[in-house]
């Protein structure tokens, strides 16, 4: 039997620093001094991925006008689309007490899903790129992202300038889709949590309005040994592993690394009450999903919050289902049917307010994060926190029908600490500038630029994101 | 374009190929030293005619079968999935009532999972009163034993390494015992000595040494250890038992008589019935997938089947596993998954399938009408999964078939094809069959490619309704039935009267079997089976044909070159 025995180096360290734990300061929630201390606002970014598409009549290089067999509106559109002042259409309705700080950009191609998927886009292409902008890559099953996507990259830049807890939430409303579109890493699909239940036991996990408690210190201490100890195992086994094993431990090394630190940025804050531990309906968790964001936001346990919509089709709103369709996507499938000529052209007024409400209850879902968001209660430097952030709320196709990644939707929310103005549509589509109306379609923006605009508005240099399949490097013109 | 041309984006099936290139084992093996040998028999055992039988016991590698160097691949290290993560804690404390959120199952672990792992580590020791006895002796709460912590590590380390500590191991966890303990005193120590131990590579990942090969040391025979926990994954999903470990330490496995003596033991115990169901279940996709729903999704029109309820769901599942345990665990047959007319029947089922049964809550074996049921294909679970909640659905039955029983190869569907459920109904309000409609969407120049192989084999099933009930005329139309068909691109091609008389040509399908292999050997690896290691599956196939057997299947994916040895990568 093995006496025991100590070592110093990390051990040596960390025995220190679980002694001091008591001692360590907490990172109290003070939003409006943390704001006034620093050189400029905290800034935020959140994504909401809509799966499925939207109400559009977009197909490659032209646009359905309804006299086919296609129906022809595009309910994503402001409803009047030759002005620069945001108008929201019939889809974004219940944005608009925010409609002066809401972007709407229209026709951003994602030209990696164009230029590598099937069909000009594809299922699976469409979603492993929309948020990526990556080339495609296959480790077995479907294709995935060969690179991380947008909320990744600002994630990890942000919290070396704002530390914080967690470097990202990602929570999902579960429902049919394709598979997640965010990926830390080329092959590192993440997934949302579905559980607000298990969302708020991971996010305020020893959050409170108080200092923590004796208990909750030791327990910190032990994982911070564990945790400590762990990295230096894990560390030792990727020397013995083979190379492809070694990138599968520098992932768990870079998780563990990341645990550790949400132990190094204490919360004192108030977490928000009533999340059962059930799963509970999907309304349910939609509303506590919006809660959970703006909580954790406010509170500061992370810089960036997705959250994911499956595609699923919504009885519960005042429609109903007309159409009998028992999937989300063949509600999509049915706009190719209800056109004018269609063979389902008598279905055309119940499907299209069956998918207009639909869509309106997703928007009621962002509706819901940015109230929170915008609460003049909760100022940081006299702005409210969505003036200092920046939501993307996209999907990986315009037309859901047409599994196209051509005119991908792009509604922006908030200011991003000012960078960007709000109230504007700008349509990047080359024939619009003459008719906004047309149905012929050609565009040289991509979401390569959109991220690249992105992440200048949040302080970066970057002059490209992505594949090679950009028409140009730098951010979308006329932005910001 | 056709949907069948999009298939050269995956990697083409080994099941092509066995039937295309012929099998490369094509008789009995001579070992190295000359010895002619058969095949391992589990139906007929053969003590001392195993493939890599060298006449040699322990001590020495176990020899490839198919050639001088295994028929192996590299491979990536595998990590514990969900199910063998809560299988192999419960084993490990003893504690059956363990019950952790571990849902990972992207290849490379995320954050969540991580976290997950430290909960799972945390939620153990929150209820290590459950824990069997003498697992940790000592009483965390009490006062310091400075004995305990070196014991947990003969013992309880041991055991969730699934080997012997090694020298860095055992200083790295007693190092981690003794800073905690000196910093937070004894209790400290001793779960941070725990939760190391239940979160450490050598637990949640499955991290496999061997002996290099003379002949080529990037070849490695797998040691007893590695090779017992290999097993145990594959036939249990759960941690060797004691016997397992017993038989590794001693050397036993190394030698043919040794393994085969403990695949023999796994295959009639209970967690091989578990796995059997619980693989069966992925197969049918009764678990659904991301795309498509699964058993519990489906919903049914109250008013065409007023009878359904969330409940009659797991009856319907129970029923699926009572046939597979039936058939692939108790005597192996193949055959008769898709031939039995014995169904495990409630009352609701019995009703269900028109036979009589029992009239309280108790479940009974019952026979099912030779002119209406034949095998899993005719059963409740699989009918009901792949349909609409209003009519039967012939595509998502003939995709069923065609891909997931034959490994036939479609591709995505093309953005044309709709998922609008087919219901009789045409524009004009009228009301035809399902099949009409089916045939009337899917007849244009884009569809019909893929479709004459889907419906044709879709259309075998129309006697049965969104429920899996027997419908002599359709329930939503009230016409005729038409159930003919046909199989295409199998190897029992030919016209066919209705799903009977498909399910009886599936019984003698050879590509069916292979198909069934190939998944067995991907559970086996923890990924599919290399084209270059397609001698380990043509012996598997041979071995399985025999007697159409699955315990001889198990037997022989665990006796083969690809399962006993390993590849490094890059030859290193």
């Amino acid at each position: 039997m093995s006496s025991l025995k100590k070592h110093s180096g990390r051990r040596g360290f960390l025995r220190t620093a679980v002694g001091t734990a008591i001692a360590l300061p907490a990172l109290e929630f003070t939003h409006d001094k943390a704001w006034a201390g620093g050189s400029g606002p905290n800034l935020r970014f959140l994504t909401v991925f809509s799966h499925g598409g939207t109400i559009s009549n977009q197909d490659k290089t032209s646009k359905h006008d309804g006299t086919g067999a296609a129906q022809g509106e595009d309910l994503w559109r402001p409803s009047d689309p030759t002005s620069s002042t945001l108008t929201l259409g019939p889809i974004h309705e219940p944005l608009q007490p925010w409609v002066d700080k809401l972007t709407l950009l229209e026709s951003v191609d994602n030209k990696t899903g164009i230029a590598q998927g099937e069909y000009g886009g594809g299922h699976g292409y469409s979603n492993v790129t929309s948020l990526t902008a990556a080339n495609v890559e296959f480790h077995g099953s479907g294709p995935v992202a060969g690179g991380p996507s947008i909320d990744e990259v600002l994630a990890r830049r942000l919290s070396a300038t704002q530390p914080v807890p967690f470097e990202r939430m990602h929570l999902m409303v579960h429902g049919h889709n394709y598979g997640s579109p965010y990926f830390r890493d080329a092959n590192q699909r993440v997934a949302g949590e579905r559980n607000p239940g298990a969302a708020f036991a991971t996010f305020f996990d020893g959050v409170s309005g108080n200092a923590p408690d004796p208990e909750t210190l030791r327990r910190n201490g032990v994982r911070r040994s564990v945790l400590s100890g762990l990295q230096d195992e894990y560390a030792r086994v990727r020397m013995s592993v083979s190379a492809q094993d070694s990138h599968t431990i520098e992932a768990h090394l870079d998780h563990l690394a990341s645990l550790e630190a949400q132990l190094d940025n204490t919360i004192v804050c108030e977490p928000p009450g009533g999340i059962p531990g059930n799963e509970g309906s999907t309304t349910e968790v939609a509303v506590l999903h919006a809660q959970l964001i703006v909580a954790a936001l406010r509170c500061g346990l992370t810089n960036v919050a997705n959250l994911e919509i499956g595609d699923f089709i919504t009885p519960w709103t005042a429609i109903g289902n007309p159409t009998g369709v028992d999937l989300g996507h063949a509600l999509h499938h049915l706009s190719r049917d209800v056109g004018a000529t269609g063979p389902r052209a008598a279905d055309h007024a119940d499907w299209r307010e069956e998918m207009l409400q639909n869509r309106q209850w997703r928007m009621g879902v962002v509706a819901k994060i940015l109230e929170g968001l915008d609460d003049p209660n909760f100022l940081e430097g006299g702005n409210t926190l969505l003036d200092n952030s920046l939501m993307l709320i996209t999907s990986e196709f315009s037309a859901g029908a047409k599994h196209l990644a051509y005119n991908q939707p792009v509604l922006l929310a908030g200011r991003a600490g000012g960078q960007l103005q709000g109230g504007q549509y700008i349509d990047y589509n080359k024939f619009a500038a003459s008719n906004p109306f047309t149905t012929q379609y050609e565009s040289d923006e991509s979401t390569h630029n959109l991220f690249v605009s992105v992440l200048q508005m949040f302080g970066e240099t970057d002059t490209s994101f992505g594949s090679n399949d950009a028409v140009h490097n730098g951010p979308l013109p006329g932005l910001v | 374009m056709g949907w069948l041309s999009l298939s050269n984006r995956r990697r083409p099936p080994l099941v092509d190929g066995l039937l295309i290139l012929g099998a490369c084992y094509t008789g009995p093996e001579v070992t190295q030293a000359g010895t002619e040998t058969d095949s391992s028999a589990v139906t007929e055992p053969a003590a001392d005619t195993d493939p890599g039988d060298s006449g040699e016991s322990g001590g020495t590698n176990p020899e490839p079968s198919c050639g001088a160097l295994p028929t192996v691949v590299s491979r990536p290290m595998r990590r514990l999935n969900p199910r063998q993560y809560q299988n192999t804690m419960r084993d490990l404390l003893g504690d059956p009532e363990f019950d952790a959120p571990y849902d990972d199952i992207e290849a490379i672990i995320t954050q969540d999972g991580v976290r997950e792992f430290r909960t799972g580590a945390e939620l153990a020791l929150e209820h290590i009163d459950r824990w069997s006895d003498g697992l940790v002796p000592c009483d965390l709460s009490g006062p310091a034993d400075a004995s305990c912590a070196p014991t947990v590590l003969e013992t309880f380390a041991a055991r969730a390494f699934r080997r012997p500590l090694s020298d860095e191991e055992h200083a790295w966890l007693l190092s981690i015992y003794s800073d905690a303990e000196s910093a937070g005193g004894f209790r400290s120590g001793m779960e941070a000595l725990l939760g190391s131990i239940l979160q450490a590579p050598a637990f949640v990942y499955v991290i496999e040494t061997g002996t290099p090969l003379d002949e080529d040391p990037s070849y490695l025979a797998l040691d007893g250890h590695s090779l017992a926990s290999r097993l145990s994954y594959f036939l249990w999903d759960t941690m060797p038992d004691d016997a397992l470990f017993d038989a590794a330490s001693a050397g036993a496995l190394a030698t043919p008589d040794g393994l085969r003596a403990e695949v023999l033991r796994m295959l009639a115990d209970p967690r091989t019935k578990d796995k059997l169901a619980n693989v069966s279940q992925s197969w049918f996709h009764l678990d659904g997938t991301q795309e498509k729903p699964g058993l519990f999704d489906i919903d049914k029109d109250a008013d065409l089947f007023p009878e359904f309820s969330f409940s009659m769901a797991f009856e319907m599942q129970r029923e699926f596993d009572a046939l597979i345990e039936r058939t692939l665990f108790d005597t192996g047959d193949f055959g008769a998954l898709f031939s039995t007319r014995d169904a495990y029947v409630n009352a609701s089922l019995a009703e269900l399938y028109g036979v009589p049964g029992p009239v309280d809550d108790s479940w009974e074996w019952v026979e099912l009408d030779e002119s209406q049921r034949a095998g899993v294909l005719t059963r409740a679970a699989f009918l009901s999964t792949y349909a609409s909640s209003q009519v039967q659905s012939p595509i998502r039955r003939g995709v069923f078939v065609f891909e997931n029983l034959l490994c036939g190869h479609l591709g995505d569907p093309p953005p044309n094809a709709s998922d609008v459920p087919v219901d009789g109904t045409t524009p004009d309000g009228g009301q035809i069959t399902v099949r009409e409609e089916v045939e009337l969407v899917t007849g244009g120049a884009d569809c019909s490619g893929c479709h004459v192989i889907i419906n044709n084999i879709g259309f075998t099933f129309e006697h049965y309704d969104a429920l899996g009930r027997w419908q002599e005329t359709e329930l939503a139309s009230g016409l005729d039935i038409d159930a003919s068909g046909s199989l295409f691109g199998s190897d029992v091609d030919g016209p066919l009267d209705d799903a009977l008389e498909l399910s009886q040509r599936l019984a003698q399908s050879e590509r069916l079997q292979a198909c069934f292999v190939e998944q067995w050997f991907a559970e086996a690896l923890g990924s599919a089976l290399d084209e270059s290691e397609s001698c380990s599956m043509h012996h598997a196939v041979e071995r399985f044909a025999e007697h159409g057997n699955v315990h001889d299947l198990l037997a022989a994916i665990a006796t083969s070159d690809t399962f006993r040895f390993i590849k490094l990568e890059g030859g290193e």
